[in-house]
Parts: structure tokens; sequence; C-alpha cells
């Protein structure tokens, strides 16, 4: 097979797959350990507000979501975070704040969300990318409190988690897949659960659009679209 | 065991049941079919261990007994004995065998024992709702061109059956999809169904449903667990194992904000996409629909063997757009259409595009386009 016909290609309908985000479908890893740790031994916390922090696809909003179901806190989203909303937000005894980055939400908001949630003695737990301890803000005393702000950091997905988090989406996405084409993946894809999420997200697609199984001669075939240049032509064997 | 039974009578319930069997089997006793006695007759049991079927005959029972007989071979014995003969079966002695006479010909089948003979164990049926025959088979045949046939696709290998809503209204709704397009019909929901979960028949029990209900006014009882369907026509009760999947959330690839929106009559446009597809490829299959003011031109473009224009007068008032699609996708889909006029609702060329009756809104479909 020489690649794709562009000539003339079907395209396929965007069915949406569920992600499975209970706490059993939680993969546990030793980066992963002490957050997960946190998020089970609720509401035994020794601080009331504390924030996940780690890259992207690391399992925050996973474990933010068994926080969720667990305390009955609501979700928002950090950069919807408004002054006037967060009694309201706060109203459950429990928040998840989802996303916290720098200069992409209200710092008034937030200082009057920790203000509060101390005062009321409600349970908040926050995502972000990196420790907001390093951030600049224009609100000093806002910067004063999230240097104090207990993090709990997850590290980035090393190869065997890598290996399970493939496994777990692509059985989100109800594909049977063998070990072998998870192992051809997890050698050729970029080294992230980002990068394995794009990866099985456009072999879903591309085995829906070819009416194919997801097989490793597909799999290459979509790396070399994804990735060009780092193709392998003796892959192409179908 | 010794019973009587008229042979159209059995043939007919033979031709049902015997579908089932699968014409290869590993395991032996699914060649064959289970006869047994009872107060209404003789009954006859054929399964593949997903998919059982059970039809009841009326029959002279002399004798009381059970057996199974290897159902290709009874269905063709019966197929070729005279029309209007009386048909005996007795089975007994000590070579346990099945004898079967109708005149002057008989024949000795090898059986085997029907204590062997697998039972689906249908256990308790959650749901149970009635609906007339030529109604549930519409539901049926309206979606099922759409299945998956792409066995990994598991989930999408048949279709999903559940109780939605239009306009207010519950309604029992049946969605096929393969991925490229999309197929769902629906009647208003019948007592009983209210609360149904969602559940996938798979696509061999779909095709054995369309069959039983083959020129059926008759009265359909569907019965259902989180784990199997029962649909009861007549003497005829079909159980079928459902499929062990999550349907995806189709709500979300149906389109509702396409403004372009295109009026053609339905037989013009079939005849003329058929027409204009004589010259695309066996693996291309695309048909590029040009719309502007009033008209479409449907061309396609094969580089081994020529190309091929046709024009349509529609109504078409929106901004021009050309978009490709799969000939036989566009003739699938006009063919499931009842009215005289399509109706197509589009976005653009990379989009899905909404296709209906003008006039009836109990019937969707959902077309991808291909890139062309």
């Amino acid at each position: 097979m020489t690649g794709r016909d562009t000539k003339s290609r079907q395209l396929p309908l965007d069915l949406p797959a569920a992600a499975a985000m209970q706490r059993e479908d939680f993969l546990g890893a030793p980066g992963n350990a002490a957050a997960l740790t946190l998020v089970d031994s609720f509401p035994d916390w020794t601080a009331r507000v504390v924030c996940l922090v780690g890259p992207a696809g690391t399992g925050k909003s996973h474990l933010a979501r068994v926080f969720a179901t667990r305390s009955g806190a609501v979700t928002v989203a950090a950069r919807d975070l408004a002054r006037a909303a967060v009694p309201e937000a706060l109203a459950h005894g429990a928040l998840v704040v989802e996303d916290l980055a720098p200069g992409d939400f209200d710092e008034a908001a937030l200082f009057h969300l920790l203000n509060l949630a101390r005062e009321q003695g409600a349970f908040v737990l926050m995502t972000a990318r990196t420790p907001p301890a390093h951030w600049r803000l224009a609100t000093p005393d806002l910067a004063s409190r999230l240097r104090a702000l207990p993090t709990v950091e997850i590290a980035a997905a090393d190869d065997p988690l890598l290996a399970a988090v493939l496994v777990k989406l692509f059985a989100d996405r109800q594909i049977p897949v063998d070990d072998a084409t998870v192992q051809f993946l997890l050698r050729r894809m970029e080294r992230t659960v980002e990068g394995a999420q794009q990866v099985v997200e456009a072999l879903d697609r591309a085995a829906l659009a070819a009416q194919r199984p997801v097989t490793r001669a597909l799999a290459a075939q979509v790396l070399r679209d994804l990735l060009p240049g780092e193709g392998e032509p003796e892959d192409a064997d179908d | 065991m010794k019973v009587t039974v008229e042979r159209a009578e059995l043939l007919k319930s033979l031709s049902h049941v015997h579908r089932v069997v699968e014409r290869r089997n590993t395991i032996p006793i699914l060649a064959n079919v289970l006869i047994r006695t009872g107060t209404n007759g003789l009954s006859l049991k054929a399964t593949d261990l997903d998919l059982e079927v059970v039809e009841t005959v009326p029959a002279e029972v002399s004798q009381d007994g059970a057996t199974t007989v290897p159902a290709h071979v009874l269905y063709d014995i019966v197929r070729k004995l005279p029309d209007g003969s009386q048909v005996q079966l007795e089975a007994g002695g000590e070579r346990g065998s099945l004898a079967v006479r109708a005149g002057r010909a008989r024949f000795t089948l090898q059986t085997l024992p029907e204590t062997d003979f697998p039972d689906l164990a249908a256990g308790e049926f959650s749901h149970s709702f009635k609906v007339k025959g030529a109604e549930f088979r519409r539901l049926v045949d309206k979606t099922q061109f759409a299945i998956s046939t792409e066995e990994t696709r598991y989930y999408l290998n048949g279709i999903y059956l559940h109780v939605a809503e239009n306009a207010g209204k519950p309604t029992l709704r049946a969605v096929a999809t393969d991925g490229h397009r999309l197929a769902q019909a629906e009647l208003d929901a019948p007592e009983g169904a209210g609360g149904l979960a969602g559940v996938i028949v798979p696509r061999k029990t779909v095709a054995e449903i369309q069959k039983l209900l083959e020129d059926k006014d008759a009265e359909v009882t569907v019965s259902l667990s989180a784990t199997k369907i029962r649909v009861a026509v007549g003497a005829i009760v079909l159980t079928s194992k459902l499929i062990d999947g999550t349907f995806p959330d189709y709500g979300r690839v149906i389109p509702a904000g396409n403004d372009k929106t295109l009026l053609v009559d339905k037989a013009d446009f079939a005849a003329a996409v058929d027409r204009v597809s004589t010259v695309s490829s066996e693996r291309g299959r695309a048909v590029k629909l040009s719309l502007g003011d009033g008209k479409l031109t449907l061309s396609v473009t094969n580089p081994d063997s020529g190309s091929a224009t046709e024009e349509l007068e529609v109504e078409y008032g929106a901004e021009p757009l050309d978009i490709g699609f799969n000939s036989r996708y566009l003739l699938d889909i006009t063919s499931q259409l009842e009215g005289d006029t399509a109706e197509l609702k589009l976005a653009d060329p990379g989009s899905p595009t909404l296709v209906r009756d003008s006039t009836k809104t109990d019937a969707l479909y959902v077309l991808m386009p291909m890139r062309v």
C-alpha cells in the first residue's frame, strides 16, 4: 500500500467515545501514587485546599472526578471562575477547580475562593500543569497564598504506565488490540499520555474510515501521518 | 415419540428454525434441531448458542418424547416430500434413530440425545411490550443497512434499540451506524417500553427478525433484559443474546445546524447517481455534487475509465457548494426514503449531511462525505 488514497477518501463520523473515569479505572503507578493516596484518603486531609500538579494527560482530571464523586463537589473550570459565583460554588462544602494556569483566571475570584473556603472549612481540589508557587501574579496576597498551598505532584508517565494507558484508551473506545500493536506504538509514538491519546484517537478514526480492524500495519500508517519522517516503509505490509 | 404432522406446516417451521443452524459446527449438537412433543403439538428448536428459535406446529401426538436430528437434512427431506402429505416422525427403539415417513418414502436419521441440547437460559425479562409486526419490521428495515460489518467494531454490529424522545413524545428508536453513515427510525413508544435501557441487537438476530416478520400483520411481543431479547410472533419465539458493548452517544453526530437545504426528486436523484457512478472505480465510488442556484450537477471522474456528469433541477437557494459522497451510500439511503422528495441538509464538504423525507420525521439518515 502506498499510503492513503488522498484523491477520494471516505470521512468517518465523529462518534464520541466515553472514557472510563471511575476510581477502579485509574491506573496507579509510582509517579501518581501520592496523588492517588490523597484522593483515597479523603476526607482525612491534612490541608483542606490542595493542588494536583502534573503534565497534561497524567490523570489530574480523572482523580478530580473521583474526588468529586466521593465528596459531592461541583467542578468549575478555573477560567470560568467568577467572584460572584464563588459562594454558590462552595455551597456543597467541596469544590474542584480544573486547569488553573497563570494568566488564565480571575485573580480576585480565586483569592475570594481561597478565603471563603478557609472560612467555611470547605474542601477544594485544584489542578494545574505547573506549580502555582512559581507563577507571577498581579495580586501579591494571592501569590503568597499560592506559595503556601500544599501541592501533590504527578510525574510524567513511564513506559509501563504508558503501555497500560494505551490499553485503557483502546478499551475506552471498545477496540480490541493485541499486545504487539501496543508495543509497536509504544516504541514509536510521542512518549506522553497526550501522545498516546492522540495516536489512539487517530487510529480509531483511521480504522473507522477504512472499515478495518486496528492492526500493527494500520498503526504504522497512522504514525507516518502523525509523525512524518518517522515511519518505517517495511511496516506497510498489508 | 410418535407424531404425525402436516408436511406444509412442518416445512414452514423448519424453514424458520433451520436458518439459525450454522452450516459448519464444531459442536455436533448445534447442527441438530430439537423436536419435542407438547400439549400444543410439536415444538422445533434450533440454536447457535447466541440465538435460538422455537416454533410450535400443530401435530397429532400418539406418543410423547423428544430427540434431536440434523436440522438441514430434516429440512431438505421435508422440502422434497410431496405437497399435502402427512409426515410421521417416530423415535425410539434401541438404535436411537428417528424414522421419517411420508407416503412411500422412508428415512432414518441419526439422533443425538435431547438432554445434550443447549438452552439459552433466557432468565427474567425486565421489559415487555407489544407492537404491530409491520411497525417493528419498519424499524428494522430502515436501519439494518447501516449496521457495521467490521467484526472488531462489535458494538456497532447491531441495531441499538432504546426509548428516546421526539417532539416531547416518547419513542421506541432504532439506530445503526458503520461509522460512515447512520440510520435512525422510530415509532411511538409502546406501553411497557418505558424506562427501557438501550440494547444492541446483533446483526444475525436482526436478519432473523426480519424474516420472521415477513408478510405478518400479527402482533409482536418483544421482551428485553440486560443481556437478552425475545421476540414472539404467533407460534414462533426467537431468543437472542444482546451485544455486550456500549453504543456511542450517536446524537452528537446528527447535525442540527445544517443550513443549506436541498430538495430533490428522490427517483430522479437516485437514477442520476446510479447513472454517473457507472464510470466510477470499484474502490472509489465517489460522486461529486455541485450545488448552485436551483441546480445540482452530479459528476464522477475516474482516471482509468472516463468521466460523467448529469444536471438536475432542484430546490436549492443557499450558497454554492461542492461535496462528495460514496454513490452506493446515497443509493442505500434514497432507497429507504418513503416520500417522493428527498431533503438533504448540508453544511460543508467535511461535515455530516442529514437526509430525510421532506414530509416525514420518523426516520433520518446521516451521511459523512468523501473528500473528492
